[in-house]
Formats: structure tokens, C-alpha cells, sequence
């Protein structure tokens, strides 16, 4: 402890009026030496003065406020919600030991109930639940026990025109189609066609999922489009409303393809260098390409940098959901062609 | 060999060393649960009459409104009601009351800290005191008290104010009579600061 913080107990003890004549002879010989300390605690008799000042508020109090009343209210509230307390627990507890009496001696037949259907999996595509059925199973023949029969029902999806839209679905991984193959096209072949629009996956404002029969049913449903075999019971028809309408438009360079115009480094030519490189770019929600990779390499440094490059240098039309844009990615790929009028340069 | 029954061996059975008592509880005992509650009352009844002058000026002080300092008081007289219901003969002292007291204070004040960020804090100084209390020493304490952490405050308030030692101070607030002592010259320089300005 330093000789101030020593000077702080003495000044306390001063303070209470518990300091020895010897603890009062060590403060004045500290704060005689010590400016700071002076300054201050003060000195004794400026310590005595302050604390007369709460010796002072202290017997002009007349505050003088009555509390039995209250915590005698309160003690015995206290009482009576206890007891209370105590006697309904009890009656909740001899319910229930009558109920559990009753059913067990088979005074009270508890009938088996269908329970909510239980969702185990949803891919973005099909929906299976598991369905807790007691109606197939024989009925009870002694005591009645409680038997769980577990069926597993598949639910799939089935969207307006669907299989004409999944077609437009293409490149993006915003998409719900999952490793489509990425378009490749030729550099010196520009398409007349400039795709403007974005593809745009709507699956309706009311969307009803269906028990997929597995006898066709028209052939227009996704997992149909997409050849995904889904299971499926040979049930009565149940649909229930499980996700809310959602509207998916996947980013695209503004300007259609043709907007994203590699220029290969002269080294390119020099080499004759050809092959495809497949890239996909990050795009955040304002459209503008946050980060490019090449997902699948030409075999050249120089035609995956020009592909990169030209892909960072383009603006993109965010990705939508449900009209908000979010971050979303875009994946195309360039093949470049050498007709061997490079070499030597 | 000593016989587990014998009684004259000086052990006795198990059941009579540990007070077992034999052919169920014996009617003094059963009396003595059943009027555990009244007698329980009956001490905080004579607790409160002592003290609840005391203790509802001090927690006021503390934590600076009238209304707040009724509630805590009677939090404190409560779980003193409880302490003795569970153990009547539980010696209770007014050191215990205003340790759980200050605890109460502090714990308080604490969520007052978190309640002033919202505008609902109301302002207590207009109806805390009484006008007759209205000293320049006490308006002059109470704006030191506003500035004082609930350490520095608790330790000036039960030495100099609930006029404890500094020593009896120390073992409520379950420190050391110096670090009290360092506490009321800190807080008395807080409040010498106010005196002066």
C-alpha cells in the first residue's frame, strides 16, 4: 500500500472519528509532505466539517414511515398463496393418478388420434413428410395400447407451365436447377440475339403441394422435368400450403451475353492457345461483380485472365427474390478457337 | 464385544446417536413446525418496530426515492420473515437487515442504470424528501450520493449515517475495516467537492 492510499484509511479513520492520536499525528505528517493528498482529503479539520455535513442531514430527518402493516399484509399473502399453491398442485396430481388409473383398467378408452404430419426432408423440390396414421391398423383387443404406424409420404410440388420455364433456367446457380451444363459459344461467332431478360422462375401466388401419384398426372411437374424419381403412396389426393409464393430472377449481364467481350493478352495468339474456360462471378445485390473464379480451366493462364477480366468489368442485373435484389452468382463459359495464324508473332 | 441394542455400552443404537425418534415425530415437535410461521411473525413484527425507521431512511439515502426505499424495506423485512420461517430460532441481527439491505440497494441501482436509458425514468427528486428535510447538508449529501459508486456510498452510509464502526461496516459488506475506511475518505471527498462548487 503507498503512503497515499495509507493517507486514505488514516483520512477515513478521521473521517469516522475512530482515528488514534497516533493515526492523526501519521496524516499530519503525510499531507504536510504531500501536496496532492492535502488537497484532496483536506485537512483534519476540513474532513471533520464535510462529514458534520452528513451528521447534519441525518437528524433533520423526520421521515418516519410505518411498515408493519405491509409486511404483515404481505407475510401472510404469502401464507395463503402457498397453501393455494399447495391445493391445486395436489388436485393436478390426483387428476392425473385417477385419469392414469382409469385408463390402464380400461375404464377410459383413449382414442388414437392422426398427430400433424411431420416434415423429415425438403430438397427445394419434393417434400416428405412423415405421416402418423392409426387407421390401418387392427383394433385393440384387450387393454388399449398405443401403436404408431410410420408411412413415409413424399409430396411434390406442381408449378403452372413449369417445364417450359425450367428451359430458360440456365446458367445461373441462383437457379433451383441444380449442374446444368454451362453454354459455350465461340468469341468470333456473335449471336444476333441479345438476351436482355432475365430468366424468371415463378411458381405461382398460391402454392398448393400435392401427393405425387406416380401415374403421370399430366408429365408437366418439376421432379418429372428434372427425372427426379420421387417415392410415393397410392393415397387419397392431401394437399397442404407449406412455403409462401417466391419469385427467383437470376443475375445476367446487362446487355444480354454479348456484353462480356474477353480480350486475350497477344501471348494467347503467340501460343495459338484454344480450349473452354468455364468462370462464375459473384455479384452482389447492386449488380456489380464482387469476385471471379475460374471453375474449370482452358489449359491457358492467359484466356482464363481474359475471361476473368472481361467478366469483373461488366455490369450484371442483381439477382431477385421476390422483387428484392440479393447477392447472387453467375456462371458462363467461353471456348476460344486458334486457326493457327499466330504463330511466329 | 459391545451390542449395537445395549444401552448401557454408552453408544446406544444408530437410530438413538443420530435422534431418530422411534414410533413417529414426538407432539412437542409437530407443535413447534406448526408454529414455526407465528413465531417467525412475531419476530419480524418486533424486528420491524425496531428498525424500520432506520432501514427505510438509510435504503431512501441509498438509492434516493421514498416509494423505492418502502418496497425494499419491506423486500427486506420479508426475507427476513422467510430466513425464520425456515429456521425459527435463527438469530437475526440488524447487521443482517441492512446487509440484505444494501444488497437490495445496489442491485437496484443497477437496473436503474439499465431503466434511465429509456425515456420512462421518472424524476424522484421532486417528492423523495419531505420539505422539512430539505437542509443545504442533506440536498448537499444526496447530490454527493448520485455520484458515489454503491460501493463508496454504502460504506459512508452504514458508518457515518447507520453510525456502524468501520469495523462492523466491514464485516456486513464482507470486506476489510480499511478498505472501509478508504471508502468514506473517497466518498468524503466526493461530497467536499460538492460543498465547495
Amino acid at each position: 500500500m503507498t503512503a497515499c492510499n495509507q493517507a486514505e484509511v488514516l483520512a477515513g479513520a478521521i473521517a469516522l472519528g475512530e482515528a488514534t492520536d497516533a493515526e492523526r499525528q501519521a496524516y499530519r505528517g503525510h499531507v504536510a509532505t504531500c501536496s496532492a493528498c492535502l488537497r484532496a482529503n483536506g485537512g483534519e479539520r476540513e474532513i471533520e466539517r464535510t462529514m458534520a455535513c452528513v451528521g447534519a442531514a441525518r437528524d433533520g430527518e423526520t421521515w418516519d414511515p410505518d411498515l408493519a402493516a405491509g409486511v404483515r399484509e404481505r407475510m401472510n399473502g404469502r401464507k395463503r398463496l402457498w397453501r393455494t399453491g399447495l391445493t391445486v398442485a395436489g388436485a393436478c396430481i390426483a387428476a392425473s393418478l385417477l385419469l392414469n388409473f382409469a385408463a390402464v383398467t380400461g375404464l377410459v378408452k383413449i382414442a388414437p388420434s392422426f398427430a400433424d404430419p411431420l416434415v423429415l426432408k425438403y430438397n427445394g423440390t419434393s417434400i416428405t413428410l412423415e405421416h402418423r396414421s392409426t387407421a390401418s391398423l387392427p383394433q385393440p383387443t384387450s387393454a388399449p395400447r398405443m401403436i404408431v404406424e410410420h408411412n413415409i409420404v413424399t409430396l411434390t410440388r406442381q408449378p403452372a407451365s413449369a417445364s417450359a420455364r425450367v428451359a430458360r433456367v440456365s446458367t445461373s446457380s441462383a437457379s433451383v436447377i441444380p449442374n446444368q451444363p454451362p453454354v459455350t459459344r465461340d468469341v468470333g461467332i456473335k449471336p444476333s440475339a441479345t438476351v436482355a431478360s432475365a430468366p424468371v422462375t415463378n411458381f405461382g401466388s398460391t402454392p398448393v403441394w400435392r401427393r405425387n401419384t406416380g401415374s403421370g398426372g399430366g408429365g408437366g411437374t418439376v421432379s418429372q422435368a428434372l427425372g427426379v424419381q420421387t417415392p410415393s403412396l397410392d393415397r387419397q389426393t392431401q394437399s397442404i400450403v407449406v412455403a409462401p409464393a417466391y419469385t427467383v430472377r437470376a443475375p445476367a449481364p446487362i446487355g444480354g451475353e454479348t456484353a462480356l467481350t474477353p480480350q486475350p493478352a497477344p501471348i494467347a495468339y503467340a501460343q495459338n492457345a484454344s480450349g473452354t474456360s468455364v468462370f462464375e462471378v459473384q455479384i452482389d445485390e447492386r449488380g456489380n461483380p464482387t469476385k471471379c473464379a475460374i471453375t474449370k480451366s482452358s489449359g491457358f493462364l492467359s484466356l482464363d485472365d481474359a475471361v476473368c477480366r472481361a467478366a469483373m468489368k461488366t455490369h450484371y442485373s442483381p439477382k431477385l427474390v421476390n422483387g428484392r435484389p440479393v447477392p447472387g452468382s453467375y456462371t458462363d463459359a467461353f471456348t476460344f478457337r486458334s486457326n493457327g495464324s499466330g504463330e511466329g508473332v | 464385544m459391545p451390542s449395537e441394542n445395549n444401552p448401557e455400552d454408552g453408544h446406544g443404537t444408530v437410530s438413538d446417536r443420530v435422534g431418530i425418534e422411534k414410533g413417529g415425530p414426538r407432539m412437542e415437535q409437530v407443535y413447534l413446525i406448526a408454529g414455526g410461521a407465528a413465531i417467525a411473525q412475531a419476530r419480524v413484527d418486533t424486528l420491524v418496530r425496531e428498525y424500520q425507521t432506520k432501514l427505510v431512511r438509510y435504503v431512501r439515502r441509498m438509492v434516493g426515492d421514498a416509494d423505492i426505499a418502502l418496497d425494499i424495506s419491506q423486500d427486506v423485512f420479508l426475507a427476513a420473515f422467510r430466513t425464520l420461517q425456515a429456521d425459527p430460532e435463527r438469530p437475526l441481527t440488524a447487521g443482517w437487515l441492512y446487509k440484505t439491505a444494501t444488497n437490495n440497494s445496489i442491485s437496484h441501482l443497477r437496473r436503474k442504470k439499465i431503466v434511465r436509458m429509456l425515456p420512462l425514468d421518472r424524476e424522484h427528486e421532486t417528492y423523495a424528501w419531505r420539505i422539512d428535510e430539505r437542509s443545504a447538508s442533506s440536498v448537499d449529501l444526496q447530490a454527493a450520493m448520485k455520484q458515489l459508486p454503491s460501493d463508496q456510498a454504502s460504506a459512508i452510509m452504514l458508518t457515518s449515517y447507520a453510525g456502524y464502526s468501520s469495523q462492523e461496516a466491514a464485516a456486513i459488506l464482507g470486506t476489510t475495516a480499511d478498505a472501509v475506511r478508504q471508502r468514506v475518505c473517497r466518498a468524503m471527498r466526493t461530497l467536499r467537492s460538492v460543498m465547495t462548487e
